[in-house]
């Protein structure tokens, strides 16, 4: 067993002087062991970090594309609506100039027709 | 389409049958007939019920669907012959057991499925389970551990539902005759002494059914279960060399384990201290003088040193009170440096000459004879990097069974449980891998110590015990708690433990934010809440 480690003065004084270094040595070596624990702990978490904020990013740059590539049908489709619209308004226009000089609108004459049945 | 029979299944499922309730049967049956996965055989082995109902309900299920087989035998055998005859015939690559009045939710196996297809070299599964009445409500839901040796030692708490791989059930002789009552806890310790890997699914899959008579209702149904676990166990500790003796627990199904210290090992108790006074039981008392004193009464270890790293103001009359009591056995380290206890105890293993490190604060009273020897025993096992003690306030409320990182914090768990109770799924009284212990009386092996580089001295304060705790992890080892080594813990009930952000943070920069705990799901580990939903409703009612 190990004596006290309390500083002696004496013929013992040599022995506890190199006992002394010894535990010194021990204890410089354990705080650099820490340090270099820490430091692969903290490479190891800032790496699963990284894996974990690649993955998401790979997620979200997919789901970006997949909104980006629903947005620019939709926006296709928006087009093509509103294209067959301005066409569909044009030729509903055209219709109803043609027949703005010749009597009532159509619905106008439904209307009539249907009243007239009523009575 | 008709559901086919597969040559090969991925699962049997094997439930041996003896005279349930006709109805309870049918449910159970439909159970596995509702699973989304499909490539399964249900193997019911009928145990000469009484009731002829009962192969006539299997039988007719078994008409209507070619995956399920009734095998019917002559004599009953007990569930021991029951299993084992299921376990012969099973075709598949995995046997699931299941009870005959118990139920599978319906993603059972497929979540099992899942997990096996992550780890092709699994053995044996296990998840969640929770009771269900007779009315279908379920409850006592067991947020298990994931694969815990040392509790299994304690108790069988894999239990429901279990899977294991075909060929190893074959290969270690299947259910054994003898251990009825406790016959799974015996095959499961025998399967996972040789299993390649063991995967927990943290998932309710299994419903056990609580009826009069069961386990499930009352632990203490089976009494005969109590003598095979005991056995099972202790054979379980002598195939895989553990020097102990398998004993009975707090209650029925938990078991204790109580190793021997081989005489050789020697061990060194460091104390950091600066040798305060408080009052102990209406006594004034100089703390580490106590604790040396008791640490000593209370182990019959003779290869111990105590080193005692104090401040330099010690007062020389309680060193001297030391030298009395502790004689050759002891060490004076003196510290004449600002306060930081992971210094502290640094320093004071480098003046230590053991093979096994004990770290001990100075207001600790050791209660339980052996302490010392249980606490540093399991250090035997090479796997086993850390062990930590049971300690209790002094008013034998418990201050510590074992840490939980879980919800970006570090927690003390079952704080306030009293000594004599058992804790949620026998947490307070059986041996068992945690997640971290405390540093107020915990163990580790010289070599383990100085390979992690020891205590954190950049954590002088708070939580240089959670970082030595992620590093015992990260070094690959196991840390449990135990159970059998109880000491009293005079820190104050009611201090504010002072903890500054910047001492979270570092532990966090290194080790990350804490989720779940792997051993102590927040599930178990919030008591107080769960006490409270248990009190009687008229508690809270109006007068």
């Amino acid at each position: 067993m190990t004596q006290d480690a309390t500083p002696p003065t004496g013929d013992g004084s040599e022995l506890e002087r190199l006992r002394e270094e010894v535990a010194e040595a021990r204890h410089h070596l354990l705080t650099v062991q820490d340090h270099i624990v820490g430091l692969e702990a903290e490479n190891g978490r800032l790496n699963r970090d990284l894996i974990r904020v690649t993955a998401e990013l790979r997620q979200l740059r997919k789901r970006v594309k997949n909104l980006t590539g629903q947005r620019d049908d939709l926006r296709t489709k928006l087009q093509d609506v509103r294209t067959r619209l301005e066409r569909n308004r044009a030729r509903v226009a055209q219709l109803e100039g043609s027949r703005s000089g010749g009597g009532p609108s159509l619905a106008r004459r439904a209307a009539r027709r249907v009243r007239s049945a009523l009575r | 389409m008709s559901p086919r029979r597969s040559a090969t299944p991925r699962f049997s499922i094997v439930t041996p049958v003896y005279d349930p309730p006709i109805d309870v049967l049918k449910e159970c049956i439909e159970s596995v007939l509702a699973q989304d996965f499909q490539d399964w055989e249900l193997i019911m082995v009928d145990d000469f019920s009484t009731q002829a109902a009962v192969p006539t309900v299997i039988g007719h299920y078994a008409q209507q669907d070619p995956r399920i087989t009734l095998i019917e035998r002559d004599v009953n055998g007990h569930i021991v012959a029951a299993s084992n005859d299921g376990v012969d015939a099973a075709r598949g690559e995995f046997i699931a057991l299941l009870d005959h009045d118990d139920l599978l939710v319906p993603h059972a196996l497929s979540r099992v499925v899942e997990a096996i297809d992550r780890h092709d070299d699994v053995d044996y599964l296990y998840t969640d389970e929770d009771k269900v009445t007779a009315d279908g409500t379920t409850y006592g839901a067991f947020a298990k551990p994931d694969w815990s040796p040392e509790r299994l030692r304690g108790q069988m708490y894999t239990s429901h539902l279990s899977v294991l791989r075909t060929s190893l059930v074959r290969e270690v002789g299947g259910f054994r005759e003898g251990f009825e009552g406790s016959q799974d806890h015996d095959l499961v310790l025998r399967v996972t002494e040789r299993a390649r890997r063991v995967v927990h699914v943290p998932e309710v899959l299994y419903h056990w059914r609580a009826v009069e008579g069961s386990t499930a209702v009352d632990i203490e149904a089976k009494p005969y279960a109590e003598t095979a676990g005991i056995r099972a166990v202790q054979e379980h500790l002598d195939r895989v060399g553990i020097d102990a003796e398998a004993g009975p627990g707090a209650e029925p199904g938990r078991y204790v384990v109580r190793r021997r210290l081989a005489p050789e090992r020697t061990v060194s108790v460091v104390i950091p201290t600066a040798g305060q006074s408080a009052l102990v039981r209406g006594r004034r008392a100089v703390l580490v003088v106590e604790a040396v004193r008791s640490l000593l009464e209370r182990t019959d270890h003779d290869r111990v040193e105590v080193v005692v790293v104090h401040d330099t103001p010690t007062p020389p009359a309680v060193l001297d009170e030391l030298r009395a009591i502790a004689r050759e056995r002891l060490v004076l380290v003196p510290f004449d440096r600002p306060f930081n206890f992971s210094e502290k105890v640094n320093v004071g293993v480098c003046h230590a000459s053991g093979d096994r490190l004990v770290f001990l604060n100075d207001d600790i009273e050791a209660i339980s004879q052996g302490w010392l020897e249980q606490l540093v025993a399991p250090l035997d096992e090479p796997d086993v990097g850390l062990t930590g003690a049971k300690l209790y306030f002094g008013d034998q409320t418990v201050q510590h069974a074992g840490h939980a990182y879980y919800n970006a914090g570090y927690h003390h768990p079952f704080k306030f449980w009293t000594r004599d109770e058992v804790g949620p799924f026998g947490e307070l009284v059986v041996n068992r891998e945690v997640t971290g212990v405390t540093a107020a009386c915990a163990a580790m092996r010289r070599d383990t110590f100085f390979a992690i580089g020891g205590f954190s001295e950049t954590l002088p304060g708070n939580f240089n015990d959670v970082d030595l705790c992620y590093k015992v992890r990260a070094a690959g080892l196991r840390t449990l708690f135990i159970a059998t080594s109880e000491l009293h813990h005079y820190e104050s009930q009611t201090r504010e433990a002072r903890v500054q952000e910047w001492e979270r943070l570092a532990v966090v920069s290194r080790w990350g934010v804490p989720d779940e705990d792997a051993f102590t799901p927040r599930a178990v580990a919030m008591p107080n809440l769960r006490r409270i939903q248990q009190l009687p409703d008229e508690l809270f009612s109006q007068p």
